[in-house]
């Protein structure tokens, strides 16, 4: 009855999403109050209806209803509770169910705490925002029901793809799609910016917020799925420019684009036609992300659940409000004035050229996923665009944007001193040369640009520290001033610096991981042992062991350092129960100079000897501790007292922006 | 600087980044592009030893040969005309005879394929069209194995 | 009963919800430009505080100022505002009307065409609890599934549900079942030859090397068996092994009297194997046949099967009763099958079977009570 109850309650939330759509939309145009104020309980409605179908579809997952005909398919009795849960979005219908929750949630978000926006605009992104809700629910109901019974049951389910079974994975997907489903806020807020015909600095300061929310939860959902892929794929990689990773990256690069645009129309009233441009493709990339991941139309190494019907189904949803936002930019945007003026070098003209880099970045990738797909639909013919393609195009893009970086937040607006401003940052630049020797000096190997990709991070992440230093006068003020500047300075600015900070510390992991990776394959009989940066590991053998759902032989390497034992990893192999499935997992010795991985293959005939994988990642820790520092940052921006949802934003948030 | 000069200056500098993006990205693409054959197409087309391609198709029975160190040696077959591979490294989980497998690499001078990445996939989407059409002629019957739930099954071990 | 009556309640409140504020007399809207006026004033406190903080200069500060004021003195003197014109109650009490009912109505329209009203929840907890249709092979399956979960190493019990997985094609489950049954019970060309089947079924008809290897041993025990040569020179002709395969498979035909039911299938592939392109190949494995005839039972059906099975069973040990594992199998399965009085029973003609061998009837006795047979 529970599961029933809440199909009903998704089936309702379709004609409350209709309802929302239609009539606060008419009352905006006839300015008609009692119309425009259904918005908010719609709302607020549809939120409540789709968290219960979820918690119906959860409870369904929990106690194992295989009844149910997902549950069925994507559960077993024997899973851990953890993954039971998870499983609930672990495939199509669930994910899609999640995807309109959080639609709904960020929907009633806008109701409760939109209310210093100007009733029509507030009443029209509602019905924008409707509109999104309604084509994605219509989507679920007509082509994948979550809620489809079997009678009669069947006795167990087929269980879910072991390689999901991880608790990086489990919650990555809820943190990316709040960011995927967060920019359409902004599509939303732009598209009713265009029907009311009137786009200034307010309105960038009402969708700033919602922006950065959403950046910030993306920027952490990539990470974990990175993380994710790094120590359970078992390749020693992080990043694979394969199209489902690219799917999420897009988004991300416009979004952060998106973020620094609106702070330049906030401020100045200057790139308005831009910004909103950047508003609608950002959701339209986010879109084609869940397109491309949906359908199947691009292999990738993380896909799961593909079916091309469901593909041309997503595919028209994307050319709609694509289509449709980009037409009505097209009537519109000759209608706005133009803003402030500004020279080109000054803190705009820092931040048109970010918007320059990032968008052109975003276009490079679009390219390299997407050209495969031409091609086969022109010609016919099988290819793929590997990460060579991307390292050539991406990173010469990334190189000037990080020189650019530290001297946005310094320079003035309007008119900026780049002379000056270069003279502030002497030291920063002194101590990344400094960095970049040092790192030539330890590795003394590797390709000759890695120690400029070093210098590169530090001179951000100094950059940063070098911009508190001279808000709070560090040096130049008695310290008690120093500690009341410290504590004055709002936090949406310390916001700003942690985010760049953590682009440069990522900047330096990737560089350091990538250029100086140390791997060695080889085959291994007991009490063998390999040198792999600077760690001695020795092979002590293999056995097998019962997990709760499944099989695993592990093997034991003990590691030591200049004869001192550490530790003992135990990488392994398991074989799960159902769907019956192996998967590698790794045996990792983390540290701040880098990471030690191993990995196990298979036995090697009727010997006991296996074929290990074993790398020194140096630095890699890095990249993921500088996402963190980014979405900690965007937090809290977020939590500055003056910025409640909508009303005043102070700050100068430039987010960041990661490097190859 | 007038208001013109300025504005003409952005748009200058915006022309010449995406101009310098767009000679990457072409060079990039010439240089990255990897195309995708079967044993077949090999066999037909004559592919020239030395270029990267892609290969796919199944694992023949009984062609798994290890114990040369971490290398392995096997065969890719599309039932038609079967292809030697020799692979050094950790071949990925789901690799077993009579699957599905990518590999990347290229072709030595004696038309063996010397592949550096191998792919193994339940997927019907590594399995080309081409191989598959020749499979369920020649009797074999391929399940509605698009889902790695299905495929999964395929990977069975008692 | 109850749940029309929650979902009408929840239908209810959603549409009285929604509905409500087209009903309820508002005061003004308020200018639409109030609100941006007000993120100008907050513009200008934060530029004054700037200021305060020395953040930013006097002079910077200036021209921010007259920038922000200058965007108010525009929106003050915007007369963009259209003057609203709101709808009277003559169409609004229609189309609160209307909204009240289309939502709960059009809701429940869709919900019939979707839903499955009535029909309840089946958490697995309540289906292991009882409350199980003996009868239904699908609530047996979990029951024995069940059992194995925490007994893994009962051979018979993996050997009872291996033929019932088949039948329902969850191959690869049985091929799993039947490798179990192998490893606690011991080979035996009948589940050698499950085992391939169901290795070759979960393959989509290629012979796996586990597979080949079980139809040897069955070959090896007993070369007169047809049906794994059939199979291993199919693996030959998947192999490529074409010339070797075209002569088992006419060795086969050699051997084949004129009513041997394979004899067909042989030819087929010989044809094939000869001539490709001529003759559209058979989809289906040589014994695909039977196995469609297990398919298209209907759960009746199938659960007569696993009647058939248990009491021919039965008969056996009538005959022969000095069968102890014969007894604990014939247990076990009534045990799993609900059918307890019967279970008591053959523990009671077991002990009379095996009257004079303490030792099995020991063995029977503990077995029985591990079971739980007569708790």
């Amino acid at each position: 009855m529970i599961v029933e109850f809440g199909h009903f309650a998704l089936i309702l939330a379709v004609m409350v999403a209709a309802f929302q759509m239609i009539v606060p939309f008419a009352g905006a145009r006839r300015r008609d109050v009692r119309m425009m104020n259904t918005a908010e309980p719609a709302a607020i409605s549809q939120l409540i209806l789709l968290a219960i179908a979820f918690v119906a579809l959860m409870h369904a997952y929990v106690t194992s209803d295989f009844s149910v005909a997902n549950v069925a398919a994507n559960s077993h009795s024997t899973k851990p509770m953890i993954y039971k849960i998870s499983g609930v979005w672990g495939n199509h219908e669930g994910s899609m169910l999640l995807w309109v929750l959080i639609l709904a949630l960020f929907g009633a978000a806008v109701a409760l705490f939109g209310n210093n926006l100007p009733p029509t605009l507030k009443a029209t992104v509602l019905a924008v925002q409707a509109s999104v809700a309604l084509a994605f629910l219509l989507f679920i109901v007509m082509t994948s029901d979550p809620f489809l019974r079997l009678d009669p049951a069947p006795a167990d389910g087929r269980g879910l793809n072991p390689i999901l079974q991880d608790p990086a994975l489990a919650f990555h997907p809820p943190f990316l799609y709040i960011g995927y489903v967060g920019f359409s806020i902004a599509f939303s807020f732009a598209i009713a910016a265009l029907i009311e015909g009137r786009i200034d600095a307010a309105w960038a300061r009402w969708v700033r917020p919602w922006t950065l929310a959403a950046w910030m939860f993306l920027t952490i959902g990539i990470a974990m799925g990175s993380w994710w892929a790094y120590y359970e794929l078992g390749w020693g990689g992080w990043w694979f420019w394969d199209p489902v990773e690219n799917a999420s990256f897009m988004p991300w690069l416009a979004g952060t684009a998106l973020l620094h645009s609106a702070l330049v129309m906030e401020k100045r009233e200057a790139l308005k036609v831009w910004t909103v441009l950047l508003a609608i493709l950002t959701f339209s990339l986010s879109l084609m992300g869940a397109f491309i991941v949906r359908s199947g139309v691009l292999t990738s190494v993380h896909s799961f659940a593909v079916d091309p019907e469901r593909g041309v189904f997503i595919l028209g949803i994307l050319v709609l409000f694509t289509g449709g936002g980009l037409a009505l930019f097209a009537t519109r945007a000759h209608e706005m004035r133009t803003g402030g003026l500004f020279q080109p070098i000054s803190r705009e003209g820092t931040l048109v050229f970010n918007n320059l880099l990032l968008v052109t970045a975003t276009a490079t990738v679009l390219i390299g996923t997407l050209y495969p797909l031409v091609l086969e639909g022109v010609t016919g013919e099988k290819i793929s665009v590997g990460p060579p393609f991307f390292n050539m195009t991406f990173g010469p893009l990334m190189i000037p944007l990080l020189l650019a970086l530290p001297y946005g937040p310094l320079l003035a607006w309007k008119r900026g001193d780049l002379v000056g401003v270069t003279q502030r940052l002497v030291f920063a630049i002194a101590g990344a040369l400094l960095l970049a020797a040092l790192a030539y000096a330890a590795f003394n190997r590797g390709p000759s640009l890695a120690p400029f990709g070093i210098a590169l991070g530090a001179f951000v992440m100094l950059g940063a520290i070098t911009e508190w230093a001279l808000r709070v006068k560090l040096g130049s003020a008695p310290s008690d001033e120093v500690i009341r500047r410290a504590k004055n300075l709002p936090r949406s600015q310390y916001g700003t610096l942690l985010a760049h900070f953590g682009v440069g510390l990522m900047v330096i992991g990737i560089v350091g991981t990538t250029a100086y990776q140390e791997e060695r394959i080889l085959l291994m009989k007991p009490g063998e042992t390999v040198t792999v940066g600077g760690y001695d590991a020795t092979f002590k053998g293999v056995k097998a062991e019962k997990g709760p759902n499944y099989m695993e032989d592990i093997a034991s390497f003990e590691i030591t350092r200049g004869g001192e034992v550490l530790t003992t990893l135990l990488p392994s192999k398991r074989l799960y129960d159902a769907p019956p499935q192996p998967t590698t997992e790794s045996g990792i010795l983390a540290s701040w100079r880098g990471d030690l991985y191993v990995v196990i293959g298979d036995p090697q005939g009727d010997t006991t000897a296996y074929a290990v994988r074993a790398y020194f990642n140096p630095l890699v820790r890095f990249i993921w501790l500088g996402a963190l520092i980014m979405f900690i940052g965007g937090g809290i921006s977020l939590t500055d007292r003056r910025l409640r949802v909508g009303a005043p934003v102070k700050s100068r948030r430039a987010a960041p922006v990661p490097a190859e | 600087m007038t208001r013109k000069q300025k504005r003409g200056l952005m748009i200058g500098s915006g022309v010449a980044v995406l101009g310098v993006a767009a000679i990457m990205v072409l060079f990039a693409l010439k240089d990255s592009i990897v195309f995708f054959h079967t044993p077949s197409d090999i066999a037909e087309k004559g592919v020239p030893a030395g270029q990267r391609i892609r290969l796919g198709g199944l694992v023949a029975n009984g062609s798994v040969v290890r114990g040369q160190g971490t290398t392995v040696s096997f065969k890719v077959t599309d039932t038609l005309k079967e292809l030697p591979v020799t692979f050094t490294g950790v071949l990925p989980d789901l690799f077993r005879e009579g699957q599905g497998v990518v590999a990347e690499g290229v072709l030595d001078g004696n038309g063996t394929f010397a592949a550096d990445s191998v792919l193994a996939k339940h997927d019907e989407n590594y399995m080309p069209a081409e191989v598959k059409k020749s499979l369920e002629e020649r009797g074999v019957k391929l399940g509605t194995s698009a889902h790695p739930e299905d495929a999964a099954k395929t990977s069975a071990q008692p | 009963m109850v749940f029309w009556i929650l979902i009408a309640l929840l239908a209810a409140a959603v549409t009285y919800a929604v509905t409500r504020p087209l009903l309820q007399p508002v005061s003004d809207a308020g200018n639409a430009s109030d609100a941006d006026i007000a993120v100008y004033k907050d513009q200008l406190a934060e530029i004054d505080a700037d200021e305060a903080r020395g953040a930013i200069s006097k002079i910077e500060a200036g021209a921010a100022r007259t920038e922000v004021q200058r965007r108010v003195l525009r929106q003050a003197g915007s007369v963009r505002d259209e003057p609203a014109a709101p709808v009277s109650d003559r169409i609004l009490n229609p189309l609160h009307m209307t909204a009240t009912l289309v939502l709960p109505l059009a809701s429940l329209a869709l919900y019939m065409m979707f839903g499955a009203p009535g029909l309840p929840g089946v958490p697995l907890a309540e289906r292991l609890a009882g409350n199980l249709d003996a009868t239904k092979t699908e609530d047996m399956v979990a029951k024995v599934e069940a059992r194995l979960r925490q007994k893994p190493d009962d051979g018979t019990g993996w050997e009872v549900i291996a033929p019932v997985y088949m039948a329902q094609g969850r191959y690869a489950d049985a091929a799993t079942a039947f490798a179990n049954a192998l490893r606690y019970l011991g080979e035996s060309p009948r589940r050698l030859l499950g085992f391939a089947d169901a290795r070759i079924r979960a393959a989509d008809g290629l012979v796996p090397d586990d597979a080949r290897k079980a139809l040897r041993t069955v070959i090896e025990a007993d070369p007169k068996r047809v049906e794994p040569r059939i199979w291993l020179a199919l693996a030959k002709e998947q192999d490529g092994k074409k010339d070797e395969a075209l002569a088992d498979f006419k060795a086969l035909l050699a051997e084949a009297g004129d009513d041997a039911p394979w004899r067909g299938v042989v030819q087929d592939r010989i044809a094939y194997i000869e001539n490709p392109n001529a003759v559209r190949p058979p989809h289906k494995g040589p014994t695909a046949e039977q196995v469609a005839k297990a398919e298209a039972m209907s759960p009746d059906e199938r659960a007569a099967m696993i009647d058939r099975m248990v009491s021919g069973l039965a008969d056996k040990l009538k005959t022969n009763g000095r069968d102890k594992d014969g007894w604990q199998r014939l247990i076990q399965a009534y045990q799993m099958l609900g059918r307890k009085d019967d279970a008591v029973q053959a523990v009671a003609n077991a002990k009379t079977a095996l009257a004079g061998d303490d030792v099995a009837i020991k063995q029977v006795e503990d077995f029985a009570k591990a079971l739980g047979v007569g708790g």
